[in-house]
């Protein structure tokens, strides 16, 4: 089996890191290429690596059996595979459940076309949709904006791959005709850096400190205010030995609020955001850190590629009770209500924070049951298997899809008559049959 | 909605059509099959063409992250 696998490879996205582990787990079971528009700081790998730019016919992709498109909501890094998706078929492996934020800026912004997102709002939800949604980018009223908006990478899919169960209910739009599947994400691969990682104390970290510590891409979505206030409200004790490190990235506005917020809590020495990180500098924090923190809320992921990295290593992660996170059994993750302002975090926080026996416990704990879940063997082979369900049902699929190719030559007020006539022809040739194992999962 | 002897809704099959088509119609015939032609109020126009100039206005030092903090109170307001 041949494999185009569309990636970035970028350091600044964890789909990156999921690529560098799930592409060369599956290339031991098939012949994988990875297609990329490369960036000045993307990860190495030791598969053959090609340029999205230089592809320019569908015909460059008909060497292989499946081309495999990862899309996720940051159009930096996902409009040119998602550019490759609208002109070639192909699985989709989706990583985020809302793609609004993607859509609104590769229409409105990128292809300079706001018709078209709008548009697309109004076809999925309804002109009224549409119509707030464009109010809201202004602040001008409306409620659309936030209208998850992933259908537009499932037009084109022959298969779609998530990365936690309820993210499947979300991409099942075509139930019969498109294979859906959830498998859970791999580990990453570790990456390999020049040179020894620093230890705690080259961090600054003393010995008696306890280094609580988030990674990735920060927003508001991981509640680092929320963070910060629950530090406020920890027992003296506690509080007096945090360190609380955010080793990533965020919007200015938001790093400037948090830093004012914990200035003003008398935590101002206790908290660091050390902005975007290079891999060994983000490796030494992760290495370092007593306790991970986690929180999600709402939950937009299929996934979550920064627990995954955590679960690499062996302290605690508090998380939210939510999404991905909530497929966790009872005495691993520690869990806290989604909404929650601060105190339950402090109360999850508190007992981490004074008892090393408890963290090692509930650490290796999660460590073991991830390392056996996430395992990269499992991910390739289930992922074999599913393309092997999308080649089972392409015949079925491609013979819709022509007649969807079909309606572009139909006048627009007639193509709601034509479906219906499609239809009846499809069904007519007892077309999908679902008897040879087309259905989904 | 009904499902055909092979156990498959034919709404499934509509939708897979309609949505190949809103994703790959022309501008003209896309707007005309969804009668969105000339529906917007103002504020949606005005809205559509500010996010259209939005990456010129960001490149633009202090204005960018001016426009940004005003839209970002805005949309809080108005959420």
């Amino acid at each position: 089996m041949r494999i185009a696998w569309f990636t970035p490879l970028s350091a600044r996205t964890g789909i990156a890191k999921y690529s560098l582990s799930a592409a060369s787990a599956v290339s031991q079971l098939a012949d994988v290429d990875v297609w990329t528009t490369p960036r000045e700081d993307d990860y190495q790998t030791d598969l053959t690596v090609s340029d999205i730019g230089g592809l320019r016919h569908a015909a460059d992709l008909t060497g292989y059996d499946h081309v495999v498109y990862n899309l996720g909501n940051n159009p930096d890094m996902h409009a040119d595979i998602f550019d490759a998706y609208t002109r070639n078929p192909g699985v989709v492996i989706q990583h985020d459940k809302t793609m609004a934020h993607f859509m609104r800026v590769y229409y409105s912004v990128a292809h300079e076309d706001p018709s078209r997102y709008r548009d697309l709002l109004a076809y999925y939800y309804g002109a009224e949709a549409a119509a707030q949604a464009s109010r809201q980018i202004l602040g001008l009223g409306g409620h659309g904006g936030d209208l998850p908006l992933v259908e537009p990478c499932l037009w084109n899919a022959t298969g779609v791959v998530v990365h936690s169960e309820d993210a499947l209910a979300v991409v099942d739009r075509y139930p019969g005709i498109v294979p859906v599947v959830c498998i859970d994400h791999p580990f990453y691969l570790p990456i390999e850096t020049p040179g020894s990682s620093p230890g705690r104390t080259a961090l600054g970290i003393a010995a008696d400190d306890i280094l609580l510590v988030s990674h990735g891409r920060i927003g508001d979505a991981k509640r680092l205010e929320q963070t910060i206030r629950a530090l406020s409200l920890l027992p003296a004790e506690a509080r007096d030995r945090v360190r609380f490190v955010v080793a990533g990235g965020a919007h200015p506005a938001l790093v400037e609020r948090a830093l004012s917020q914990a200035r003003a809590l008398g935590l101002g020495d206790r908290v660091r955001i050390t902005g975007f990180l290079p891999e060994q500098e983000l490796q030494a924090w992760l290495g370092a850190a007593d306790v991970f923190i986690n929180l999600r809320y709402p939950s937009t992921e299929s996934a979550s590629g920064s627990l995954i990295e955590q679960l690499s290593y062996t302290a605690p992660v508090v998380v939210s009770d939510i999404g991905f996170y909530a497929t966790f059994p009872e005495g691993t993750l520690v869990r806290t209500p989604p909404a929650d302002e601060g105190t339950a975090i402090a109360s999850a926080l508190a007992p981490l924070i004074l008892d090393g026996q408890l963290r090692r416990r509930i650490g290796d704990r999660t460590h073991e049951y991830a390392a056996q879940r996430f395992a990269r063997e499992t991910y390739a082979h289930r992922l074999i298997e599913f393309l092997d369900r999308v080649s089972a049902s392409r015949a079925r699929l491609s013979e819709v899809d022509a007649i969807g190719r079909g309606l572009l030559d139909v006048e627009p007020d007639g193509v709601r008559a034509e479906v219906t006539r499609g239809v009846d022809l499809l069904r007519s040739r007892g077309i999908p049959d679902m008897s040879d194992g087309g259905g989904v999962s | 909605m009904s499902a055909g002897r092979d156990g498959v809704q034919r709404e499934v099959l509509e939708r897979r059509l309609l949505d190949r088509y809103a994703n790959c119609a022309d501008d003209a015939a896309r707007a005309a099959f969804l009668g969105t032609d000339g529906r917007d109020d103002w504020k949606t126009v005005v809205a559509s063409r500010i996010l259209g100039m939005w990456p010129r206005i960001k490149a633009i030092p202090v204005l960018g992250p001016a426009v940004h903090r005003v839209f970002t109170m805005l949309r809080k307001r108005g959420a």
